[in-house]
């Protein structure tokens, strides 16, 4: 049995797609959160591989890159695809998601986001929507973004399109393929568990 | 339409090699383009049907035939047709796999006339996209790599190793997004301001992504690999990257050993060093 260490800030961000994983795979792991400015930079900066959060430590080796962490849990845990045309029909939908995602970053964490905000989310955030909706029929079926069976990129759908939810309720209407990914992660037992029981972070 | 020609119209300069993202609106007007086939895909080719005629390709003239020898090349299961611009940009990391793991593949190179057609068909109307057996159309361009990289074995001997992989991979990625973003537009379309960039780029961003690499290598490689001891597809991404920043300072690597070290030990490949001299060949040709 290995042991899983993820470390990472207090919030989703890039860590969340990790501990969606492993919570639903029921996978025991210790969820270190790094806070700023006690832990950060600092000692948790230099402990990790790169000067960079999320790194996971599995038996002693520390993996860094997000990415990285994630598709490793999820192939140990069956939730990356049978086989290697499926894991890379997944890796895909995971990157097209990953690059909404990128894009959002570089307007959200600027210093006076809000304004650059309503504009990506008026302007950009719909390109990238409709290309995962179109990635996710071509490759899934409904309620599966790939194949017809949980996977990693159904987690990684849900988590970064929560966000954009959140910025505008109506911002998925026109995507019926992406809400059913979203209603079937919704009505997992084990994540509705941890969603009702994770904290109220700021990003 | 969509046919190679034996005399290419000689645009791009090896120096000013374009770095497109996958989003491609600025391209450079006319390149030359050569579609080149494998013998070996030529019986698939023919059940062919499933992309209209219009990204027709033609038999491999002389000087193309030169990228795959008969006599190197591995049979493999499946059936690969990669589609993306005459360039390097996010397309030769998968060419580079292709050559070092010695498949077989159709290096279909898309000429800009034929974009705005082909784009229509592509999933996300974006290259490079691989065809797999004519049963479905993969998209982005590190995906596609990882899983041709599994298929040449060089994705990494166990999950572990794997994930050594997948974090170079990510950590190239990052730095070459930056470069296509900052230093990408002035290599298509040089401006006043491209000096001033390039240098920028070069002082003040290239230093810390390459000491990220280096640190990488120094964690999880060794004999000079990056993960573990031989090659793997982390080693060729950070090779493509150097390629890129080399054009833009030739002795890039004297303040980084171990990525120079790295590169060597990643050209000690024989197939993909075959293909790097011929990439160079055609460089030469072109301009």
């Amino acid at each position: 049995m290995s042991t899983y260490t993820l470390t990472y800030f207090n919030g989703r961000g890039r860590g969340e797609l990790t501990r969606l994983i492993l919570v639903s795979a029921a996978v025991q792991f210790e969820d270190v959160r790094v806070t700023w400015p006690d832990d950060w930079p600092g000692t948790a900066q230099a402990d990790s591989p790169l000067g960079q959060l999320p790194y996971l430590t599995i038996d002693g080796i520390k993996i860094t890159q997000s990415l990285a962490i994630a598709r490793l849990v999820a192939k140990r845990f069956n939730l990356a695809g049978s086989d290697d045309l499926e894991q890379a029909k997944t890796d895909a939908v995971v990157d097209t998601i990953t690059d909404l995602q990128n894009a959002f970053y570089l307007v959200a964490f600027k210093d006076e986001p809000d304004a650059l905000i309503a504009k990506f989310i008026a302007e950009d955030a719909n390109t990238h929507l409709e290309r995962i909706e179109k990635i996710v029929t071509l490759y899934g079926t409904e309620g599966y973004s790939v194949g017809s069976s949980l996977k990693w990129s159904d987690l990684h759908l849900f988590d970064i399109t929560s966000t954009f939810l959140a910025l505008d309720v109506n911002i998925l209407d026109k995507y019926p393929r992406i809400q059913a990914v979203r209603r079937t992660v919704e009505s997992n037992d084990k994540i509705q568990a941890y969603l009702k029981d994770r904290p109220e972070t700021s990003f | 339409m969509g046919c190679g020609s034996s005399n290419p119209q000689n645009v791009v300069e090896p120096s000013k090699q374009p770095v497109p993202t996958e989003n491609t609106e600025n391209l450079p007007k006319a390149i030359s383009t050569r579609s080149v086939r494998s013998t070996k895909s030529q019986n698939a080719a023919a059940s062919r049907t499933s992309l209209k005629q219009s990204v027709e390709n033609v038999n491999p003239t002389s000087s193309s035939n030169l990228l795959f020898k008969k006599s190197l090349r591995q049979s493999s299961p499946n059936n690969f047709k990669l589609n993306y611009f005459d360039l390097t940009g996010r397309g030769e990391l998968i060419r580079l796999v292709f050559a070092a793991g010695n498949i077989n593949y159709e290096d279909n190179r898309v000429k800009f006339e034929q974009w705005p057609e082909l784009k229509e068909l592509m999933p996300l109307g974006q290259l490079p996209t691989l065809q797999v057996n004519d049963e479905f159309v993969l998209v982005q361009s590190l995906s596609i790599a990882r899983f041709v990289a599994k298929e040449a074995g060089l994705a990494g001997r166990d999950s572990v190793e794997m994930a050594k992989v997948d974090a170079v991979l990510e950590t190239c990625k990052d730095f070459f997004d930056l470069f296509a973003q900052q230093v990408g537009p002035q290599l298509r379309n040089a401006t006043d301001e491209k000096e001033e960039i390039v240098r920028d780029f070069l002082n003040n961003v290239a230093p810390s992504n390459l000491q990220k690499l280096q640190q990488l290598v120094e964690q999880y490689g060794s004999e000079g690999f990056s993960v573990g001891e031989q090659l793997t597809v982390a080693d060729l991404f950070i090779h493509d990257i150097i390629t890129n920043l080399i054009f833009l300072d030739a002795f890039i690597l004297d303040s980084y050993p171990l990525l120079k070290q790295n590169r060597n030990a990643t050209e000690s490949n024989d197939s993909l060093r075959s293909y790097l001299e011929q990439r160079k060949q055609l460089n030469r040709r072109r301009s």
